[in-house]
């Protein structure tokens, strides 16, 4: 069914390309969620260790260069896997974006993996490499031009204009009570 | 050939086409509008039995004529849902509290992107609404 011309709202933004801010609200859920899993993981190794050996080990992250590049290998596994399994990690799944290949048709899972290998390159050159996010006509930064990747809104666009048309129409049901 | 057939066939043949006149006369006087109009429509239909009829009509013939992606196409899906409360049946089935917190991120989220974008464009100069979707997805395959 195609709905007629009205109130498409935000839904109606399927498929084109996201912008800064959905974005970067997308990543900071996904450093929180990776930092919060990492350090959960930390405390319950040290607890093991505490169990097993009897010795009080105290791992965080900062703790030494081990596990700093423990840190960097599971940063790469979460968005690596995430991007080359579903083509979006669980920030981008709240926020409604999907990383695709440049000419818009779904990333192999290859790309996920180059992404995630390259991301780091633009975080170096003091976060440089995402200014492309903001200027790029296409929204897209310095990892997603070496991947022939672009990030777009994906979302179930009839769920999401029904909810928003049955809340411009405002006439909730009175319930029995 | 009989010459009593032969009037017989003549004459037939003259009442036939004298019929066929006079009908064309008749049918080119009467008003059928004004005819319609005098037709009492409710007290025909009181008489008209139409479960009787309805059980008649063989339902699915009928509805393999039908087109229905095309009639759906017709259906103003945007009216049904104002009008009517079917929006809050949608609410009330599918509308939990994280659906709609998850609609009110992406709401704000999609605001502030263009909001941004419309900023970065007049800062860089660019003209023109800027790009919005490459081309697979702009035809609607939905997710």
């Amino acid at each position: 069914v195609t709905a007629g011309p009205g109130p498409a709202g935000w839904a109606a933004a399927h498929g084109d390309y996201a912008g800064a801010a959905s974005r970067f609200a997308a990543y900071a859920i996904d450093v929180i969620i990776s930092w919060a899993a990492f350090t959960l993981a930390l405390a319950g190794v040290s607890f093991a260790i505490l169990i097993i050996t009897g010795r009080s080990v105290s791992l965080h992250l900062g703790g030494g260069i081990a596990v700093a590049v423990v840190f960097a290998a599971w940063e790469f596994t979460y968005f690596g896997y995430c991007w080359a399994a579903a083509g979006r990690t669980p920030g981008m799944a709240l926020l409604g974006l999907r990383v695709v290949r440049a000419d818009g048709a779904a990333a192999e899972p290859r790309r996920g993996v180059v992404r995630a290998l390259v991301f780091p390159l633009s975080i170096i050159p003091c976060g440089l490499g995402f200014a492309g996010i903001l200027v790029q006509r296409e929204h897209r930064a310095l990892h997603d031009l070496i991947a022939g990747t672009a990030v777009v809104y994906s979302w179930d666009t009839r769920a999401a204009r029904l909810r928003l048309l049955a809340r411009m129409a405002g006439r909730p049901l009175s319930g029995p009570g | 050939v009989d010459p009593f057939d032969q009037v017989r066939s003549a004459s037939e043949l003259l009442a036939e086409r004298a019929m066929e006149r006079m009908l064309d006369l008749v049918v080119q006087a009467v008003d059928v509008n004004d005819l319609v109009q005098q037709v009492d429509v409710d007290a025909l239909l009181t008489r008209v039995d139409l479960d009787a009829l309805l059980s008649r009509v063989d339902l699915d013939a009928l509805l393999t004529r039908v087109d229905l992606n095309r009639l759906l196409t017709r259906v103003d899906i945007d009216a049904i849902v104002q009008h009517t409360d079917i929006g809050a049946v949608v609410l009330l089935s599918s509308g939990s509290v994280a659906d709609k917190a998850v609609d009110l991120v992406r709401g704000q989220g999609v605001a502030l992107d263009r909001l941004i974008d419309r900023w970065v464009r007049r800062l860089l100069r660019r003209p023109g609404p800027g790009l919005r979707a490459p081309a697979p997805l702009s035809t609607g395959a939905g997710t």
